[in-house]
C-alpha cells in the first residue's frame, strides 16, 4: 500500500494529486493507494480517499504503508522520520498557490543535500516507486540529535570549566 | 550542573526531548505546555506547565514572564536550553539577567532565516545552534550542527 498525504494546510495540493493519477493511469503504481487530500479538488480515481486523518490513524497508515509520498511539512516529516517507512517529499510551491511562501521548497533543497528523497517532478516519483524495495529511510534526526548532544556537552563543559 | 529545559509542545518538545542522552545525566527542570504527549513523556520529571498559546498572545507572554521569574529565582539554573518557540523568549531574557548561561537550538526546518523566537532571544544567548550552512552564513556567530547522514 502507498500512503499519500498533504498534511493539514488550508491550501489544495492538486498538483500532487495529478501526479498520482498519472502514475496510476500508466500502471506505474498498481498497488492500493490511500490518499489524505485535505482541500485538494482533483482526486485520483480508484484510491481510498480521506479529507483528514486523525493523528493515531495517520501513524498507523504510515506504519502499514510500503511507501509514503508526503508534502514537505514539518509535522509529517517528523512523523516519517520517527516511523522509518521509506518516504519521498513533494514540496508545496507558492507559484501554484499551494502555500503562503516557499519554505517547503527551501526545506526540500536543504534536505536533498543530506540525502532525503525529494520529488520535483512525476519522474522522481516514478524512480522512487519502482526502485523502492532497495530503499532504506535515512534518519537524519538521529544523526543531528547525536551531534547536538556532543556539542551541548562540549559547550556546557566550556561554560563551567573551573 | 542544574539545567532548565524550556520549549513549546509539538515539534519543539520532540526536538528537546530527543536530546535525552545529554540532559538525562544532569539535574534538570522542565517547562513546557501541558498536552497528552508531554504529560506522558515527562512522567517522573520535574515539570512546570507554561501558559499557551504564545503566538502573538500578549497576556500569555506576561504570564510566562512571571512564571519565568518565579522559576529562575527558585531554581537558579546554571544553564537554560530551549528549542523554541514563543515560550522561550521570556525565559531566556530573564535567565540572562539571573546570570544563567543560555542556549537556543533552532528548528531543523529553518534553512534561510531564523524563527521569530530565535531572533527575539538572540541578544540574550550565549550560544545559538543552527542546522544548515545557509543559516550559519547569515548568522556567523551561530554554531553549525551538521546533520549529515554519512
Amino acid at each position: 500500500m502507498i500512503f499519500v498525504t498533504v498534511g493539514t494546510e488550508q491550501y489544495a495540493f492538486n498538483r500532487l494529486m495529478c501526479w498520482i493519477s498519472i502514475l496510476m493511469q500508466h500502471g506505474l503504481i498498481q498497488e492500493q493507494v490511500i490518499v489524505q487530500y485535505g482541500t485538494s479538488k482533483r482526486l485520483p480515481t480508484n484510491v481510498i480517499a480521506h479529507k483528514t486523518v486523525p493523528l493515531d490513524r495517520f501513524s498507523q497508515l504510515v506504519q502499514q504503508a510500503r511507501l509514503v509520498i508526503s508534502h514537505c511539512g514539518e509535522g509529517s516529516l517528523f512523523m516519517l522520520e520517527e516511523i522509518g517507512t521509506p518516504y519521498i517529499l513533494v514540496p508545496r510551491s507558492v507559484r501554484f498557490q499551494e502555500h503562503v511562501d516557499d519554505h517547503q521548497v527551501e526545506l526540500a533543497i536543504a534536505l536533498s543535500s543530506i540525502g532525503i528523497e525529494i520529488a520535483w517532478s512525476p519522474g522522481d516519483l516514478v524512480r522512487f516507486v519502482t526502485a523502492a524495495e532497495s530503499r532504506e529511510s535515512k534518519l537524519f534526526s538521529i544523526a543531528s540529535s547525536q551531534a547536538l548532544c556532543d556539542q551541548l556537552s562540549l559547550d556546557s563543559e566550556r561554560f563551567f570549566a573551573a | 550542573m542544574k539545567v532548565l529545559l524550556v520549549c513549546s509542545s509539538g515539534g519543539h518538545f520532540k526536538a528537546l526531548y530527543q536530546l535525552r542522552p545529554y540532559w538525562g545525566v544532569h539535574d534538570r527542570q522542565w517547562v513546557t505546555f501541558q498536552t497528552s504527549v508531554t504529560e506522558t513523556q515527562l512522567e517522573g520529571e520535574n515539570v512546570d506547565w507554561a501558559w499557551s498559546p504564545t503566538n502573538r498572545n500578549i497576556p500569555n507572554l506576561l504570564r510566562n514572564l512571571g512564571l519565568a521569574w518565579k522559576i529562575l529565582r527558585r531554581d537558579r539554573p546554571d544553564l537554560v536550553i530551549s528549542t523554541g518557540a514563543g515560550v522561550a523568549v521570556p525565559f531566556l531574557l530573564l535567565a540572562k539577567l539571573f546570570g544563567s548561561q543560555t542556549i537556543f537550538i533552532e528548528s531543523i526546518t529553518r534553512v534561510n532565516d531564523l524563527s521569530l523566537s530565535a531572533k527575539l532571544s538572540l541578544p540574550f544567548l550565549n550560544v545559538l545552534y543552527v542546522h544548515w550552512a545557509e543559516l550559519q552564513h547569515r548568522y556567523p556567530k551561530a554554531t553549525l550542527i551538521k546533520a549529515s547522514s554519512d
